[in-house]
């Protein structure tokens, strides 16, 4: 919807097609015969926020009930905000165009850290007091959930409550329940939510500190005193949006995404959506074609992404992609594997696919050497990797992408080195088979990030390497690698440093949060938005120190600012698999070995 | 094959769609529509949609051309109805009509002649509007400064405006008809045209709608020839 004052100011942004709504299956109902009306945010452009599944899947499941309604909310890019700030207009929602303060939920995607800014200045712009005590009945409530609040507690001064795991169910618990407490007001609203499952109201909790340390948090008002996250125990029929809305603009997964497989048993310990999505579960063949099939009717994509943490791990992966190319391959609808851990055998799967058009393939080692990729437990061998990469030159691919990360615990120089050595292996390796016709095409993109250490894994303990050693590392392995075709591109130790420090953060991390909004960061996501100097003057002014947060070895028996909230994986799982990590020892993918007693699911112990 | 040429409507939110958006816009409702759409050989197969020059951002039209090529023969009335149920709010075809097989391809390419209404909300003085309108049809030259690859260049503006009328003024608000040459050289912008008479925002408001666009059927050397004609005669006495 665009009314007049967002006419006037819409000639004088970029990309205004952002800001209009009339997107193809934009959901329009009345406000005045809807008894719930919820804006929905994405603390980021337009571009990214539209590629998000969590949002279209709340947004549909939201719009189907009669009594409720739901829009889109994105963060406007700094240009549209600055005349915002100067015509006084406040934050709407695109499809009707109303403020977002006339909304009665304000639910806000949090994907990661480096979006906590934008969240503020999303309540900032629609004119709402930043923290939760100042608002009032008049205000939204504001509920946050995804990735990003894993650990909520640098959050908890601003969102009266967050959701905890996967959103499907537990959002029409939250409807009902405020459709139930209509007119009983705020807090009567926040303690029936807290008496959801996979709720918290951070409100209804007392933090007690040991000086820099959490020394306890309580409870009051009956709130539970473990806050458990939900998950979908019957994944294949849980709802999945098919009319997703189909953007103007070219977003940054424009396509059907079809979620066919969430969570991830591998159990990387460094990786924080393979813990907190346990277990892993799939969509059947039969259900998944079926939502292709009418996905890619009601939406004209001629690109069906294939969505899962690696989606080789859906045990009918060949059945499934049989089926879709036999159905949409003659329409010249492509299919994709955005997000496979390469091997030779999803070389093989992505060779097939590539009968309509090629992507990119890309091999995620993390480390260079055998003892450290066991104390990740991501035991790539390298004959495998060297086997699967080749199979991808001969197959015809000259491209591919290598990532890295660097900073792990435990790495050492040989560590890095070793990736120098690995890079040198794959390069040599890909001219060899490439041979001297395309010796010259090949081409290897090289990403090297640094290791942040995420609540709810067992590298949670371990403290990110400092600033200095971390550029040095970095250095190290540039040094080393000197390659025709290789090129290599590193996560800068500033936004890495800023992430660890919010990931790992207590509720007075917030103060430095809103001093760095209030410094004028925003878009802390983007490389070239970011501003380090603004974030250490934020931490300074806040008397905290950053390095507490981000780099400090955590002792085991010390109680942790995220202990009252669960993600199912248990502590004694966790502090488990940090001793195995200390000891080079793997552990079991629990779909194809014993159970390793996560915590995650019933079936603990079993077989 | 067959060629069907729609004249495209744009309008509401879809007036700040660019072109290229545009395109993806009407590929993806004919995909909905379940159009028999051709697709072009090759590795990357694309449907054949082509369209006539890019309107500006934030324009509304009521003259878009398209071509969209089907594979198989269909009514033209039924493409329009079901491209109408399949397109986006602010989008619509108003006419669409089959491109004689026996004829050569619909040159789409060909239609340089683009006529647009342009209302102006603002500090209108008619007198002086008029009087501007009059002295810039009166030149032969009129530069403007255009950025390209970060460098200033001056463009004459003056041989690419055909037409330039004041067809009401008041005192806050006119509206003017504008017909430009999209010639193979050059053009001149609506924004461009305005500011020589000086209408230029934040002071005006303005709302450019299209309303025609047609080929002069001059090939390519004809045009050419007439540029040079039209061209100011800087070296005269």
């Amino acid at each position: 919807m665009i009314d007049d004052s967002l006419d006037r100011v819409l000639p004088l942004v970029q990309m205004p097609s952002r800001y209009t709504d009339g997107e193809w299956n934009a959901r329009h109902k009345p406000h005045d015969q809807v008894a719930l009306k919820v804006a929905l945010a994405y603390p980021d452009t337009y571009e990214v926020g539209m590629s998000h599944l969590g949002l279209r899947i709340l947004y549909d499941i939201l719009n189907a009930r009669p009594d409720a309604l739901a829009e889109r909310v994105f963060s406007p890019w700094t240009d549209l905000e600055a005349q915002m700030r100067q015509a006084a207009l406040p934050l709407w929602a695109l499809e009707s165009g109303r403020p977002v303060r006339e909304f009665d939920l304000f639910g806000i995607s949090l994907p990661y850290e480096m979006t906590f800014t934008n969240a503020l200045n999303l309540l900032d712009l629609a004119g709402l007091p930043l923290a939760s005590a100042e608002r009032s009945d008049e205000h939204p409530l504001v509920i946050a959930g995804g990735p990003g609040a894993a650990n909520p507690e640098p959050l908890a001064e601003f969102v009266d409550a967050f959701v905890l795991g996967e959103g499907e169910e537990v959002i029409v618990e939250i409807a009902e329940a405020m459709l139930t407490a209509r007119g009983k007001g705020r807090e009567a609203t926040l303690k029936a939510l807290a008496a959801i499952p996979g709720v918290y109201v951070p409100s209804l909790y007392e933090v007690a500190y040991d000086g820099p340390r959490v020394a306890s948090v309580t409870p009051r008002d009956g709130a539970p005193a473990m806050v458990c996250r939900r998950v979908i125990e019957d994944f294949d029929s849980a709802p999945y949006p098919v009319e997703q809305v189909v953007p103007f603009l070219e977003t940054v997964h424009d396509r059907v995404t079809l979620e066919i497989m969430r969570g991830c048993s591998r159990g990387c310990r460094f990786c924080q959506a393979g813990m907190v999505y346990r277990p892993a579960r799939e969509r059947s063949v039969e259900h998944l074609a079926q939502l292709a099939g009418c996905a890619v009717r009601a939406t004209g994509w001629d690109e069906i992404a294939l969505l899962a943490f690696n989606a080789p791990d859906h045990s009918q992966i060949e059945a499934l992609i049989d089926r879709l190319l036999a159905e949409h391959a003659p329409g010249g609808v492509n299919i994709s594997l955005p997000s496979s851990r390469t091997d030779t055998f999803s070389v093989a799967l992505a060779n097939r696919l590539s009968t309509v058009r090629r992507g990119g393939l890309t091999f995620a080692p993390e480390a260079g050497t055998p003892r450290l990729r066991h104390a990740i437990n991501k035991p790539v061998n390298q004959e495998h990797l060297l086997a699967a990469a080749g199979a991808a030159f001969e197959a015809g691919w000259n491209r591919i992408k290598l990532y890295f990360m660097i900073g792990l615990p435990t790495e050492t120089d040989e560590d890095v080195d070793a990736i120098a050595d690995l890079i040198a292996q794959v390069h040599a390796r890909g001219r060899e088979i490439l041979g001297s016709e395309r010796r010259g095409r090949l081409r290897i993109g090289v990403s090297v990030a640094a290791f942040v250490p995420k609540p709810h894994t067992p590298f949670q303990w371990w403290g990110q390497v400092e600033g200095d050693a971390l550029r040095a590392r970095q250095l190290r392995l540039r040094e080393r690698t000197h390659l025709r075709g290789v090129g290599m591109e590193f996560t800068s130790a500033d936004p890495a440093w800023v992430e660890a420090a919010l990931s790992r953060g207590d509720r007075r991390v917030g103060t430095a949060i809103r001093r760095a909004w209030e410094l004028g960061c925003r878009f802390d996501a983007w490389d070239d938005r970011f501003n380090a100097a603004r974030w250490r003057q934020a931490f300074a002014e806040c008397g905290l120190d950053a390095a507490f947060y981000a780099n400090r070895r955590i002792p085991a028996d010390e109680p942790l600012p995220w202990d009252h909230l669960s993600y199912g994986v248990t502590r004694e799982f966790l502090q488990r698999e940090a001793e195995a990590a200390l000891r080079g020892e793997l552990t079991d993918d629990c779909r194809t070995g014993p159970c390793t007693v996560c915590g995650a699911c019933d079936r603990a112990g079993e077989a | 094959m067959q060629q069907i040429v729609c004249r495209l409507a744009k309008g509401g939110p879809a007036k700040y769609v660019s072109h290229l958006d545009l395109m993806r816009a009407v590929e993806r409702g004919a995909r909905r529509a379940g159009l028999p759409l051709a697709h072009t050989e090759g590795f990357n197969p694309r449907p054949k949609i082509a369209s006539a020059s890019a309107l500006a951002v934030g324009a509304t039209s009521e003259a878009e051309l398209l071509v969209i090529e089907l594979a198989q023969p269909c009514d033209p009335l039924e493409v329009k109805d079901r491209l109408n149920a399949s397109l986006p709010e602010g989008l619509r075809i108003l006419q669409a009509w089959a491109h004689p097989a026996y004829k050569q391809k619909f040159a789409i390419g060909e239609m340089d002649i683009a006529e647009f209404r342009i209302t102006v909300e603002g500090p209108v003085d008619p007198e002086r509007l008029g009087r501007a309108v009059a002295d810039f049809l009166e030149a032969d030259e009129f530069a403007v400064a255009r950025v390209k690859d970060e460098r200033e260049k001056q463009v004459n503006i003056r041989p690419f405006v055909l037409a330039l009328d004041v067809l009401e003024s008041e005192r806050r608000r006119a509206v003017l008809r504008l017909r430009v040459w999209l010639s193979p050289t050059g053009s001149a912008r609506t924004e461009e045209v305005l500011q020589a008479i000086g209408i230029a925002p934040p002071g005006f408001r303005v709302a450019v709608h299209r309303t025609a666009l047609y080929a002069s059927g001059h090939s390519g050397k004809q045009a050419k020839q007439r540029l040079e004609r039209m061209l100011p005669r800087r070296s005269a006495p």
